[in-house]
Formats: C-alpha cells, structure tokens, sequence
C-alpha cells in the first residue's frame, strides 16, 4: 500500500514540475501566424491604400462630389459638405494609419529584423516601405494639418502628440530624398507578386520616388518656394518619362479582388452616382474626346450632368462610363500626365525645369487622354482648338493649368481636391444646400476628439480652430 | 430508443420478481425521550412508492426484503436508516433535527455539516428540479434559489439562458457560475459569442448537455467566500452538482427507476393585434408593402389597382370579379388569383404543438465492496417552430469500490448527444414575417415558393425578408454535440489514532467536446450569395479540458469542544480548444447546399491553449458545535496571462456563531435553531492576454458588403498586426465581497428563515479600450472599470402542517441585487454589449448594469414630460440611456401539499421592475398591426398622452387623417424610447399534480400532470418579456424579432421496482 502512495506522489509531484516548466510558452500563438513574410504586409498595406484611394464609398471617400465631378441621385449629405454624419475623417484616418501605416511600419521592422537579408535588397525593400509611407504621411497632413507623427503608430502610447505640420512635411521630404539614394537598381527589391505597382523593378521604384519628391515639393511652392524649387529640381531629371512608369495598383477581373467601384457601383447595383453639370458641360463645349471615356449616357443616350447637391433622375441624367467601374480597372497612385502639368507650373513658377511650359502641358493632356482610351488623334485634334492650346486659351498660366488638370484628375478624387485648394481654379460654385464654405481640410475625427483629447484640443487651437475652413500651411492663397 | 429502454425496463422487472423475498416487519417509532411520534414515514431506501405512514401512536407496518434499507422520517426529526437483515420487529428512536444537521457538499466536492458554514449555500433536489419534467437546468431552477437570476433567451429547443449569481462582475466577460458535476469542473458556457446578437441564431450554451433527470442534488456556493478554494475561477459563484449514485441504495436488487413524460408546448402569449386592415400603405392596397397601413379588409374589392370591383389592369384581362380582389401571389404561385377578403391568424397558423418526449431510467445498486449507477436519458423534442427541435442522447454509469481496507476508488462517465435545429431571430429572423404579417394575407394558405420553381420564394414582402415557411424549410442553423465528461480518483483513509483522521484524494477527469455548427442559406434565398444563390457556414469548435486533483485533509478532534480540519491540495487544469469555419458562397445548382457546391470559400483556424495551476489550503476550526471559523487560501498560476504576471493568491475567512448553543438559549421552543454568519473574501479572473501576433484581414468592399474581400490576391497572402493590443502588464479582475447572514429556525424547525447581505467590489475589469485611430490599433486589451453589487437574499420555509396524511410547506426566495457601474476606463463612456448604433445595451458609468442607449424623446425640462410637435408627433431628443434591463427585485414562490397519495406543487415567479428593448413592440406600431394604431384609425384620432407643446402647454393635437395617423405612428417608431417596454412579470412557473396511484415494497407508480409558464402577467404590452437577444451579458435587454418563449403541460409516469 505504501508503494502506491508513494507513487501517486511521485506521479503527482512529476506533473507539477512539468507542469509550471513550460506554462510559459502556453499563451504564445502556435496557430495564428506570429512571423509572417514582410512583403504579406507590404502588399495588403498597398492594397488597402489603393481601395480607400479609389473607393466612392459616401463612408470613405466624398471628393468626387467635393470637385464637382460628380453628383447623386438622392442623398445630398456628401455633396452638400456634410462628413461628420458617416464620420468620414474618422474612417479616412483610422484607414490609414491603422490599415495603412501600421502594415508599412510593421513590414519594415520584419525587413530591419531579417538576418538572412542581402544588405542590398534589406536597403532597397526598406526604402521603398518608406516611400510609401511618404505618401500616406503626405496625405494626411495635407488632409488634416498638424497630425501624431513622431508619437504615432505605438499601441503603448493611447495620447500620442500632434506634431507640426510643417515640421513634419519638411521631415517628409528629407526621408524621400534619403530613400531615393538609398535605391540601388543593382540590387533586387521585393517580388514581383508582393510588389503590385512594379513588379519588383527598383527602377520604376526611383522614378514613382522623384515623382512624388515633384509634386510634395509643388506643393510648398506658395508658402516656400525656396525649398520647393530645391526639391522640384532634384527630383526633375529622375522623374516619369512616360505613362509606362504610372504607379498602378492592378486589380482583377474576378471578385473579389475587384476594382472597389466595380463592388461600389455594380455588385452593389445602386443608382446613386451621376455625372456632374459642372465637368460635362466643359466636356461637351470642348468636344472632348474623353467625355465617353468618362461617363456613359442617360437613359435617352444623351450627355447630361447632374447638378451637385440637388437631387438628380437616375434616368435623365448620365451615370460615371463602364471603364469607370470596370472589375480590372487600376487604382492609382501618381501619374506621369500629373507630373507634366506640374513641369509646365514649375516652368511658369521659374524653376529650371527641361522642357517648356507648352510642351509640358500639351504631354499633360495628351497623356491623360490615352490613359483613358483616347487615340493619339482624338488628342491632336482636341489640342488644336483655341480654347484649349497653350498659347491661345484663356485665362493667366496657373488658370490654364489647374482647369485641363482639373479635368485630367478625373476618377482621382483625393488629388483633385488637393489640386483645388493648391490652385484655386476653376472657381467651383457652392453645391446646393451646401453646409459650410469650400472645404480644405477635414476636421479631426470624432475618437481623436474623446480619446486624445489633450493632445486635440491644443492641435485644434494651434492650426487656427479645428473647421473645415481653416487653411493649412501650403495653402497660402 | 424508447422501445430499448421499455424492454429493459420489462427484463429488469422480472428480475426483480426474481430476487426479492419479502416480509412484513412491524414496529414503533418514538422520539429520544422515549415518546411515541404520530404519522411518521417509513420507507425503503431508494424506492418512494413504497412509503407508509405510522399510525398516531407511531406504529407501522412494511413489506421489506431482508436486504433493503428502511428510512424512518418524519417532520423535525432526523431521519434515520435500518438495514432490515434478520428483524421483524423494528423500534425505531429519532433525534430532533433541523436541516442545519445536513451535510452539504461545498468547493471541491468536499462534505460539511451546513450548521458549520459561514456563508450562504442553498440546495435544490432533484425531486424539486424535475417536478415539472424541465428538460433544460436553467429552467428547471428558475424561482427556486435566491441570489440567483435566470434569463432565458427563448422557448427554443436548446435555447440559451443567462445564469448570474448576485449580479455582474464583468463588462463583456464571463459573468456566469462554474459548474462542478461530481467534482469535476465542466464548461457551460457558450463557446461562440452571438456578438452584437442582431443576425444568425443564437448559440446553445454547454450547460444544455446536463440532464435534469439524472441530478441527485444540486449546491448553489452564491458567494466568493463559499467558492474562493476555486481561485481565478471562482468569482461568478458555484453550481455544484451532485448526480444520481448507488451510494446508500439498498444492497442485492438493483432499484430501478423510470421516468417518462410528454409534454406540448405553444407560444406563451399570443400577441394581440388588429384584425382590421389590409397590407398596404396610406389607405392603399399594396400587395407588396410590408405595412398593414392599408384599406379595411372588407373594402379590398374597392381597390383601385386590384379590386374586382373597379376598373383596373386585372378586371380589364379577366373581368369584373365583384367581391373579390387580385393577390399577385396566387398568381405566382399558381392559384387563382381573384379572392374574396378574409382575415387569417397568420401568428397562430404559423406555430405547432411542441411536443418533448423525456425518458429517463436509473438502476442504482450498492454491493458489498461499493456500489454502481447507470443512468440513460432521452429528450426528443419538436420545436413550435416548423423544422425545430432537439435530440438529446446521455449515458451514464459511475461506480466505486473499496480496493482494500485504507483504499477506494471511484469513476463517473458521461456521455452525451445532441443535435439541435434552430431558426434564425432578429434582422435574419422568422418572426420579422410572421407577427406582422398582414391579416389580409393568407400566409399559410399561399404556397412558399412560384409555381414550377421550389426555389423561388414567394412572401408578402421583398427584399431580405424571405417568406419564413420557405426558410424554415430550405435553410439550416444547426447544432451537433459530442460529449464525454467525467472522472475517476482514488481515496486514501487511515486512523492515525482515534481523533485523528487522514485522507488522501486523486483525481483526474476531463471533459472533451465537439460540436459542429451549420448555417445554410439556402439556394435562392434573397441577397445571399450572388444571385441568391445562397451561402453555408461550417464551423466546429473542439474543446478538451483535462483536470488533475489532489487533496489531502487532516481532522483532528481535539478535544470534546474543539476540532480542526485541515485540508491542503493541487489542481491543475488544462484546456485546448480548436475553432475552425468555413464559408462557401453562392451554390452551383439548387437541391445540394453543401459546401462542395459553392463557388467560392473561405476557412480559418484558431486555435488555444490555457492552464492553470493552483495551490490551495483550508482550515476550518470548530469550538462547542457553536463557533466555527474557516480561513482559505489559493494560489493560481495561470498561462493566459503575461508572463511577469501570473500568480494570484486569492484569500477568503468565514465564521459561523451559532447562538443558540449559547447558555439560557439552547431550549428555546421559539427559536430552536439560530446562527450568525460573516465572511469575506477575495477572487479573481482572468483574461486572455497574447502577444503580438498577425493575422489575415478582413474587410468589406464599400457600399457592397454581400460577399467578404477574400485573400489572396495575385497569388501573395496579405497579413496585418492585430488591430487588438495588448497590454503587457494587464492583470486579473479583482473582485472582494463581504458578507454577513443570519440562519433562523423557529417553533421547533416550522418556520425556517435565512437572510443574507452582501457587497461586491469589483475592479480591474478586463476589457477593449478603444484607441486614438493615430496609435495604429483600434483597441487595446487593458485594466479598467469597477462595479459594485449590494444583494440581499432571503429564504423563508414555513412547514404549516406535518401530518401523516397532509403535509404543507410554503417557501419563498427573494433577491434584491443592486449591479452599479462606478467607473470604466479614462476617455470611455460607456461599453458596448450588443445591439445596433443605437439602440445598443451598454454598461455606462453611474447607471445599474446593463443600460439600454438609444434616441430619446425631447423633454421639457421642467414638467419633465415629452414634447410633442406641431402635428402632435413627439419630438427626438439626444440618444440617452432609454431603460434600465435590471430589475428591483425577484421573488419566487413554491408550495407543496400532500394529501395522502395526491402531491401538489406550485412554483410562481415574479420579476419586479426593469425595462428592455422591444423592437418588436415598436414595429408593430410602424407597420400598422398594433392594437393602439387599429384603434386610432377606427376612433380617426390619436392623441400622444400626457405630454406638451413646444411652447410648453398641454398638448391638446389630435392627429387625425389615415395618412396622417399613419405618420404619427412611424414617426414615434424612429424614436427607439418608444420601443421600451417594462419587463416586469408574474409567471405561474410550474405547476404539477402527482399521483401515486401504487405503492408497494417492490413496486410503485406514480403518475404526473404538470404545466410549465402556464399563466403570465406582465406589462409588456403585446410579448413574454422573458425572450430576448444575445447569449452574453446584453441577455434581457433588448429584443428585436426574437424567437418566443413557451409554455408547456404534460403528463408524465413514473415506475420503481
């Protein structure tokens, strides 16, 4: 009977050495992944930046409506300004900081923490991980003003500072200009199928971070132009040279890895999104060979915009065209007909730039016209016109310019609004009910607000009142 | 299966007739002084049937068989137990008793005397649960412990239930008791949330798989200090069970019980609503409309656009049909389509009888080395939804024996079965189209689906909201269940001399579960899948939890005043959990929904592991069987939390005074029996803390939210950090409770009360704080919030009359349980439970847990009365808390008369106060099938009662108009205020008549007429308040096309041989 005892307690002693041993590996994950690749984050960061830049979700993404693109059928919130019932700003920055930035950020410290990593790959991966963060920083201080930069993206940290928005962009610029020289077109960058804009071609990758150095660097030009020019400059030569370098988010044709429109206009089957009086009626006076391109008809096989912030007939009223929602249509995310009407502003603004403004701005339109579809032809016969040739046009340089962009941003909602406040041209009338000024910035969102308060309310007071009217610091006139 | 167990049940009989030899044995039974006790009750152990009574000068006279065991009884006596052997004359001496004298079973399946304990337990027999033959436990102990509140979800087979022992302790955790089968912990809870618990069906919870029938006794440990040898599990209170054994049977034949019942179930209020109008809108016949804000029934042949009497589309193809209307829906569905108007009860044409077949046979034995149970049980059970119901499989066999003169050993096996079919509630849910179904459409009659095509559905209404016979019949929401759980353990005893005893316990059991979930939409279910062609879900969770127990426990009787007890021991318990799903969308062909068949799918993996390890001791001090002090220590070390933090001890002391054994007091005949107790402790429970990790994104696609983005795209996988953070440093919730109660019995144990306060403190809640969206997370996983519980508990039985003949006891439980909210963490207001943007149920600082939040009315501020506008319509306020879900006070009611061979018991139940959310309700005035919008438009005039203008004065607007009134009433329904309904209610919970039409030595019958829910009172207006959303802490709350709750009668039999 002893012996028993003896050995239950032996049996029982034995478990619970065994058992505290190894209690401390219990709660780590063995089924859910706790290293993945970081290309897996780098691509689903990539993705997700290019569904919210390419979404017309009325939760998302309004700016069609705000630069008068488009119009709606029947809910005017939108249109008429209202962001605050959807809580817009508050999906935009939860998207990109959480959906966006965080992958970026969490990609490169797996890319900094891979030891098996060729240095030269581990230095090209990297920097293009950061020029991407480039362009989401840029859009967020150019979309709210001062913004958590330096605390931001650290879970530990629930009242993360707001940092200047200047200090920021400046700091913005220096990291592109580091990334740029640290890409070298001798060594590999990520693979073809983690790398959806270049499939993995560094190259392309220096060109889209010289583009983008462009236009951050157009974008200082009012409030400075000193460092603007410098920037501009530098990143002229090593810029786009065609639209073959568009940096392009390729979608597919099956779902449910569509175009975000495809699922927003035909899985969703809604008829809320029409074509807006303002663009159409420029589009039909300058017998624009991109009006079908743009849009499709009303029910009558006519060209007729809707006016934005009224209500509009689905029927009588011409609806965005089918390449607009097609599934594989691409997202995009900087262009080279872009960059060629910011060398032909750059030219006007005197910076040494190749090229003259003319033939800058004739590329720009040429440009988008074949990206949409257009011929060659279409584009030289629409160039001809007086109203439209460099030389002949109405208005002063920048009129001219921000008008045939204004049109050339079709479909590309954010940097049209950007290019809105940048220029101020065309001058857009209010929309209908519209319920405040013209936006030019998004107020903070609503959780910032409860959450950081502190950290809200001085950032708030600092930019000059958290409104949607408050100019921010590039937008000098 | 029945057909198995009735020719057991026959070849056991004969073996019966077999064995047993039986005499008649007479004797006397008296108390200690020697005199005589009228009328009390002698029977054989194991077999109620086979009572008799002793005549005034306490003779009696049995059939016994020299190895059956007789029990003597009766009323204030100790009960006492003769082995008859060679006796033919038995002279039986009882000692005065009070139930205090009773041995309970407390935390870790230990004994003690209940006189002994310092806190607040109450038992519940077996008898007491299934007298009205409840199939599920929850139900089976409503209105029967105090402290304690039962929320059913619904009448559904398998529904879930919310237990809770003197309130909530957690936001958005776990806040229900653990249950103890035999001394082993087994899960009960839901192992998948129902979330916001406003689509899909709701999630049976494990407790499901207990069978009523088969529980002996069941212990309810309501305080911390009662259940602190449990550690970071026992903060929620404890749920001992204790099932059937062979313990105690008699020796040689095998007792053999069988139970059989059937009972019919119906909807437990038919919610009256108006009979007058026709589907339609503003006056107009629309046979598509989902309102009934249409023309009167009778004038349907007037319609413009379908009468047969005017001129119209349809008269112009098939003529004048005066009299008569055009139901587009017959024409679909190949009917004529010319009807003459009529008025169906589509709400009761909808619902069948239930119906719950319940058998249960036990044999239970004791041998001369031990004794051994079997137990089987059945439930099959038909829900009074078409296509519902439940089976029920369980088995059990547990045994002990004595291996030698120091050892023992014993094991418990249970083995169950269920499979449960369920319907959908809330947005996907049955009842959206059935109560307010238009009264003008026959939903019965009209076939479900277009003539030619079985998967084209045809319904009154478009869109989502698929006509509820097509679902009920095409779709599948099922559960399946396989479950084994059990233990065996070895016991060391040894006399280390005369007052000292030893014993030593091992203990291992497990209990390992799957269950497989199955939801199938269908092909041809609107907006599921593309094309409607519908979606399935496949989901399995696997639970094995393995528990290990050792104690060792020392008693010592000191002296003849003072005795100690010391018990020390481990447990260890480790749980894996494996969660896998598939999803496929959109079937190729109709007829075979399976996953195989769909286009595209999807499947992921969770999959967890926890153990705790715990260290424990108790010692308990005893002096003069009058002052008793126990004091209990555990420490846990537990693997889900972070590593730096892992081990808790958790404390807890209690002291029992029992008064009166105090000098001067101890022969009081008015109070014969009383006791002072005060306890505190504390506990705690953990959370899941992990460290960081990936994982697969999940994300809508816009406006469109039909189909999940699904990965990979172009071949790479997309991974993200968890949106979820968690904190490094996140310890346990802490919750300390004081408790103080006194044990009363008076006039010689007639009267017996009990009473008991307590006070919970609670803090470091363990929930999501919401993140600043620049942190990079949406939610961190942190410390935070403090509630507070004040309860006071009270138990009153009064045994009126004590008679051989005629026995009457009336008891009663009253809970009042005060649940506040003093803080959450900095920057959040409030936590979500579940429900919509609002309406939602929340926890909100300063306000009784939970809160229903929603728009409010407008109030004046000074009258505090609702302001109504220009056309009289009330006005929308800011959203506020709206109601208040937790009620002032339970009381449950029980009574129990014997006459001779006729038992009547009785259970009531009444819920004091409390609102909840009835979403329900306020449609039913949207879409016109209200009682309240029937009458305004008959009266043409509706007035918003007791409420001012905007200038401040009475309101005086009679809204008047069709469409008008029309307005009013969808207008009031956008205002979620006016969907708050008072939960307060009345139930006659069950009510049973038992016959013991035979009772021999070897044989009895009884025969049982029973009714569940059968009466209710309540001022909800059109439901039962007991159905309502959620299987979480939103239980009660808030209700929004929730499947209904049932009541019962049947008729059940019972045979011991």
């Amino acid at each position: 009977m002893k012996k028993l005892i003896i050995s239950i307690a032996i049996l029982q002693g034995l478990l619970i050495t065994s058992c505290t041993k190894d209690i401390s590996s219990y709660n780590d994950e063995t089924k859910r992944a706790a290293n993945v690749p970081a290309g897996t984050l780098f691509s689903n960061a990539t993705r997700n930046l290019s569904d919210n830049l390419v979404s017309a979700s009325v939760n998302t993404n309004p700016f069609r409506f705000i630069v008068k693109h488009w119009s709606m059928a029947t809910y005017q919130d939108e249109a008429q300004f209202d962001f605050s019932t959807r809580n817009i700003p508050q999906t935009w920055w939860g998207a990109m900081y959480r959906d966006v930035l965080t992958d970026y950020k969490e990609s490169a410290k797996i890319i900094t923490d891979d030891a098996t990593l060729l240095e030269g790959e581990k230095a090209n991966k990297l920097a293009i991980v950061d020029i991407m963060q480039v362009y989401v920083f840029a859009n967020l201080v150019t979309t709210f003003g001062d913004i958590p930069y330096s605390q931001a993206l650290d879970p530990g940290n629930v009242y993360p500072v707001y940092d200047d928005a200047k200090t920021v962009y400046s700091d913005l610029l220096s990291r592109l200009a580091a990334d740029i020289s640290a890409l070298n077109t001798d060594n590999k960058g990520f693979s073809s199928s983690e790398d959806f804009l270049y499939a993995g071609s560094v190259s392309k990758w220096k060109k889209f971070a010289n583009t983008l150095r462009f236009k951050l660097g157009m974008i200082l030009a009012d409030s400075d132009a000193a460092t603007a020019k410098a920037n501009v400059e530098a990143a002229d030569a090593g810029a786009f040279t065609s639209s073959d370098d568009d940096g392009l988010m390729p979608y597919l044709s099956a779902t449910p890895n569509t175009n975000p429109l495809y699922a927003d206009i035909i899985l969703g089957g809604r008829g809320d999104y029409l074509a807006a009086e303002d663009l159409m009626d420029p589009l039909i006076d300058l017998n624009d060979p991109r009006k079908s391109l743009y849009f499709g008809t009303n029910n009558d096989g006519e060209y007729v915009g809707g006016v934005v912030g009224a209500g509009n007939t689905y029927s009588t009223t011409s609806k965005p065209s089918a390449q607009v929602s097609a599934a594989d249509a691409p997202g995009i995310f900087l262009t080279y007909s872009e960059l060629e009407f910011y060398r032909a502003e750059a030219i006007e603004r005197g910076f040494t730039v190749a090229g003259t403004a003319a033939e800058h701005y004739t590329n720009g339109i040429k440009a988008s016209i074949l990206d949409w579809g257009g011929s060659a032809g279409d584009a030289t016969t629409y160039l001809a016109q007086p109203e439209v040739a460099y030389a002949t046009a109405t208005g002063t340089w920048k009129e001219k310019i921000a008008f045939q962009k204004w049109i050339a941003l079709y479909n590309r909602p954010m940097d049209g609004w950007l290019e809105l406040r940048r220029l101020d041209y065309p001058e857009l009338t209010l929309p209908v009910g519209a319920k405040s000024g013209f936006p030019v910035r998004y107020q903070y969102p609503n959780n910032e607000q409860q959450l950081n308060p502190a950290n809200y309310t001085s950032a708030a007071s600092k930019i000059g009142g958290d409104e949607v009217e408050t100019k921010l610091f590039w937008d000098a006139n | 299966m029945r057909k198995t167990l009735m020719l057991l049940a026959v070849l056991l009989q004969w073996s019966v007739l077999v064995i047993a030899q039986t005499k008649t044995i007479t004797g006397q039974v008296m108390d200690d002084k020697g005199n005589p006790i009228p009328f009390a009750t002698v029977k054989i152990k194991g077999n109620d049937a086979s009572g008799v009574a002793a005549d005034e000068n306490g003779n009696f006279s049995i059939q016994a068989s020299p190895l059956a065991v007789l029990v003597v009884s009766a009323a204030g006596f100790t009960a006492q137990e003769i082995t008859v052997g060679d006796q033919t004359n038995i002279n039986v001496a009882l000692n005065s008793s009070s139930n205090l004298q009773e041995v309970v079973v407390t935390a870790l399946g230990i004994s003690r005397e209940k006189k002994s304990l310092g806190y607040a337990t109450q038992s519940v027999k077996g008898d007491a649960l299934v007298q009205a033959a409840n199939t599920g436990l929850a139900g089976a102990l409503q209105g029967k412990v105090s402290g304690v509140q039962i929320t059913p979800s619904s009448g559904m087979p398998g529904a879930s239930s919310l237990i809770t022992i003197r309130g909530a302790r957690s936001f958005t955790g776990n806040n229900t008791p653990l249950y103890v089968v035999d001394g082993m912990p087994i899960s009960s809870n839901a192992d998948l949330s129902t979330g916001n618990s406003v689509t899909g069906t709701d999630i049976a919870n494990r407790a499901v798989d207990i069978d009523p029938n088969d529980i002996a006794n069941i212990e309810v440990l309501k305080g911390q200090a009662a259940s602190a040898l449990y550690g970071i599990r026992a903060s929620n209170g404890v749920i001992v069970i204790t099932t059937k054994s062979g313990k105690g049977a008699s020796k040689g034949k095998p007792q053999v019980s069988f139970n059989s019942s059937v009972s019919f179930d119906d909807l437990s209020r038919y919610p009256d609503l108006q009979t007058t109008y026709a589907q339609g809108a503003n006056g107009a016949f629309n046979p598509n409309a989902s309102t009934s804000y249409g023309p009167k029934v009778v004038d349907l042949p007037k319609s413009t656009l379908y009468g047969g009497d005017t001129t119209n589309q349809y008269t112009n193809a098939d003529g004048m049909h005066p009299g008569q209307y055009y139901v587009p829906q017959r024409a679909l569905t190949g009917l004529n389509p010319w009807v003459t108007p009529a008025v169906y009860n589509n709400v009761r044409d909808f619902f069948d009888i239930g119906t719950i077949f319940n058998n249960s046979i036990s044999i239970l034995n004791a041998t001369d080395r031990g004794s051994y149970a079997v137990a089987l049980g059945s439930t099959n059970q038909k829900g009074i939804v078409p296509h519902t119901g439940m089976n029920r499989y369980n088995a059990k066999i547990a045994g002990e024996t004595k291996l030698s003169e120091h050892f023992k050993a014993s094991f418990s096996g249970n083995f169950i079965n269920s499979d449960i079919d369920k319907a959908p509630s809330a947005n996907d849910g049955i009842i959206a189209t059935v109560y307010p179904a238009p009264v003008s459409y026959d939903l019965k009659g009209i076939p479900n689906h277009a003539e030619g095509n079985i998967y084209s559905p045809v319904g009154y209404r478009g869109g989502a909201f698929v006509n509820p016979y097509w679902g009920q019949e095409h779709n599948t929401w099922n559960e399946k269940t396989n479950r084994f759980f059990g233990n065996t353990n070895v016991t060391y005893t040894a006399d280390l001399s005369s007052n000292m005893k030893l014993d030593v316990k091992y203990q291992i059991g497990a209990d390992a579960y799957t269950t497989n979930y199955q939801d199938i939409w269908s092909f041809g279910s609107p907006t599921r899948g593309s094309n409607n062609n519908g979606d399935i879900t496949e989901y399995t969770y696997t639970n094995t939890t393995l528990n290990s127990l050792l104690t060792g426990n020392f008693k010592w009787d000191v002296s003849s005043d003072f005795g100690l007890n010391l018990l020390v021991g481990n447990e260890i318990v480790n749980t894996n959990t494996k969660y896998l799903t598939a999803y496929g969308s959109s079937f190729a062909f109709a007829g075979w929904n399976h996953m195989d068949n769909t286009g595209t799918k999807d499947a992921t993996e969770t999959s967890s592991k926890y153990r705790t390890f715990g260290n424990f001791a108790n010692l308990s001090l005893s002096f003069r069987q009058m002052l008793f002090l126990s004091v209990t220590g555990r420490q846990d070390i537990v693997s889900s939390m972070p590593s730096n933090n892992r081990k808790f001890f958790y404390p807890s002391a209690a002291l029992g005074f029992v008064f009166t054994e105090l000098n001067g007091l101890d022969n009081s005949s008015f109070l014969n029996f009383g006791k002072l107790r005060f306890s505190v402790a504390q506990v705690g429970q953990a959370g899941t803390y992990r460290s960081n990790f990936y994982t697969l994104p999940a994300y809508g696609g816009g406006f469109y939210s039909g189909s999940p983005i699904l990965y990979p795209i172009n071949g790479i996988k997309a991974y993200i950090p968890s949106d979820l953070v968690y904190d490094p440093n996140l310890k346990p919730q802490n919750t300390t409770s004081y408790e103080i109660g006194a044990d009363l019995n008076f006039f010689n144990n007639l009267v017996e009360v009990n009473y008991t306060f307590s006070r919970q403190n609670v803090k470091d809640q363990i929930f999501d704080v919401p993140s600043p969206g620049s942190t990079g997370a949406t939610e961190f996983r942190t410390n935070g919030g403090k509630i507070h519980t004040n309860a006071h508990e009270a138990t009153i039985n009064i045994n009126a009359i004590r008679k051989a003949d005629v026995e009457w006891s009336i008891g009663a439980n009253f809970s009042k349980i005060d649940n506040y909210v003093d803080e959450l963490a900095p920057g959040v207001e409030s936590i979500f439970l579940g429900g919509f943007t609002t309406p939602q149920v929340r926890a909100g600082i300063g306000d009784k847990f939970p809160v229903i939040y929603g728009t409010s009315y407008a109030r004046d501020e000074k009258t505090g009365k609702v302001i109504v506008d220009a056309n009289g319509t009330p006005i929308a306020g800011a959203p506020a808390v709206i109601g208040r879900a937790a009620p002032d006070f339970l009381l449950g009611a029980n009574t129990r008369i014997r006459f001779k061979m006729l038992t009547l018991t009785a259970v009531m139940d009444w819920k004091q106060g409390g609102e909840m959310y009835s979403g329900t309700t306020g449609l039913f005035d949207n879409y016109g099938v209200s009682k309240a919008s029937e009458e305004a438009r008959l009266k043409n005039a509706v007035q918003f009662p007791d409420a001012v203008k905007e200038d401040g004065t009475p309101n005086d607007i009679v809204v008047s108009g069709y469409n008008n009134i029309q307005k009013y009433f969808q207008d009031i329904n956008t205002i979620d205020e006016s969907s708050i309904v008072k939960s307060s209610f009345i139930k006659m919970r069950e009510i049973s008549l038992r016959v013991q039409a035979i009772k021999k030595a070897n044989f009895g019958l009884g025969v049982n007429f029973f009714a569940r829910n059968l009466l209710l009172w309540t001022n909800s207006p059109y439901l039962d308040p007991e159905s309502s959303q959620g299987n979480t802490n939103m239980a009660g709350a808030f209700e929004r096309f929730t499947l209904p709750q049932t009541k019962s009668f049947g008729v059940g039999i019972n045979l011991q041989f």
